[in-house]
């Protein structure tokens, strides 16, 4: 990842290596990156269970105009802050931590400004979105953050995970299913237990046999909850590590990781544990491959 | 027209242009529901979209039932995790089609959601 032309030495340096400090806090600007690509940086306007809220910032080289507005960084320029384009992100796309940008009141305060489309006290950079060249830029600028909105950093997103308990209770087994599928009992072990998802065509005879629909047997990945822990930006330099070292994308590292925190989970564990065990589950993917 | 000034409560259908990245698009059309119009001469208002796979209520998301008369089959939840910006000029034309108004109390349930994002 190469690093932007507008910073000096000092602060190239800073931006590459960031505070170190990897709490997600409202106020403090983000670097945003998927599969080694930087995607931009970000402004923590709120903190919220598994994502946040931010506002697009634009260093110096990129497009500057009301209603943006301009505030001095931690990397020694004036970066635009554009909170009208206030944006639902996953927490997975936070790379690196570039210190604090703005209090969480001024963000509030510029929020409830804008809320009742007044102006807020700022230094609103110069220039419209109307002007020849900004409007392009405006529009650019909505369609990357609505991508970056929808990117969930999972292609897999209505796999088919059974849901055993619903299979019982309509009177249904991992025999009756094994049959269904002309599969043994070993084979539909593994989607008995949600450990994989049912392939389409294996759901459809599934279905059909049971007579059903899709909602009544179908249950969630159980490894999505490792899946979101994993997706704290506290692991993203593991997984990063990880897609280097396998040169393959950070989707791939994900699942796998989360699929073997999962398989070897007990439900005792600290949150410590847990933290271990997912830096384990990043660890073996690597070395697993290996082998 | 209508279909193309969005008001608060107003749903519709986004389509998604055809993409080699499926990771950073998702679904390919998504109703979403408007939630701020703001400013007649901006170029963008806010939008809210609705899941029917991964609502989490106990974090805040409303709960948005099936609704036949605006094309939702299916039970749902409008999260502040997909808030974000629709371009005015696509609003009402097939690409960002027009569904119909939310009606109460889940309207005023998706806009208290949203003005009390910072919370």
């Amino acid at each position: 990842m190469s690093v932007p032309d507008v910073l000096n030495a000092q602060a190239a340096a800073f931006w590459l290596s960031g505070t170190g400090d990897y709490e997600v806090r409202a106020g403090d600007m983000w670097t945003l990156a998927w599969d080694g690509e930087l995607l931009g940086h970000v402004l923590v306007a709120s903190v919220k269970n598994g994502f946040i809220l931010g506002w697009p910032v634009g260093l110096p080289s990129e497009p500057s105009f009301a209603p943006g507005f301009l505030v001095e960084s931690s990397l020694g320029v004036t970066v635009t802050v554009w909170p009208t384009r206030e944006t639902g992100l996953g927490l997975h796309l936070l790379e690196r931590p570039l210190g604090h940008l703005l209090p969480p009141r001024e963000i509030r305060r510029i929020a409830a400004c804008l809320d009742e489309d007044e102006e807020p006290d700022v230094q609103v950079a110069p220039g419209f979105a109307s002007e020849p060249g900004n409007l392009e830029a405006a529009q650019e600028l909505t369609r990357h953050w609505t991508d970056l909105c929808f990117h969930t950093g999972r292609s897999d997103e209505g796999s088919f995970f059974l849901s055993k308990e619903k299979v019982q209770k309509i009177g249904g087994s991992a025999r009756g299913m094994a049959d269904a599928l002309h599969l043994s009992v070993a084979d539909v072990r593994t989607f008995w237990d949600a450990e994989e998802a049912l392939p389409e065509d294996l759901a459809a005879l599934l279905l059909d046999h049971l007579e059903v629909s899709r909602d009544q047997i179908q249950g969630y990945d159980p490894s999505s909850t490792w899946w979101h822990l994993l997706s704290h930006p506290g692991y993203k330099a593991d997984v990063e590590w990880a897609c280097n070292e396998l040169q393959t994308d950070e989707e791939s590292v994900r699942t796998e990781s989360a699929r073997s925190a999962y398989a070897l989970a007990a439900r005792q564990d600290s949150d410590e544990m847990m933290e271990n065990k997912l830096r384990d589950a990043v660890r073996r993917t690597v070395q697993d491959r290996r082998i | 027209m209508p279909d193309s000034k969005p008001d608060n409560g107003d749903v519709y259908y986004v389509f998604r242009n055809t993409t080699t990245k499926p990771i950073s698009v998702g679904k390919r059309s998504r109703p979403m529901a408007c939630v701020a119009k703001g400013k007649p001469d901006s170029e963008t208002w806010k939008a809210m979209a609705r899941s029917s796979t991964d609502g989490r209520p106990w974090d805040g998301d409303v709960s948005s039932p099936a609704q036949t008369a605006l094309q939702l089959d299916k039970d749902g939840h409008w999260s502040l995790r997909w808030l974000h910006d629709v371009l005015r000029e696509k609003t009402g034309t097939p690409a960002c089609e027009f569904r119909g108004g939310l009606n109460e109390p889940e309207k005023s349930q998706l806009l208290e959601l949203y003005r009390n994002r910072h919370q």
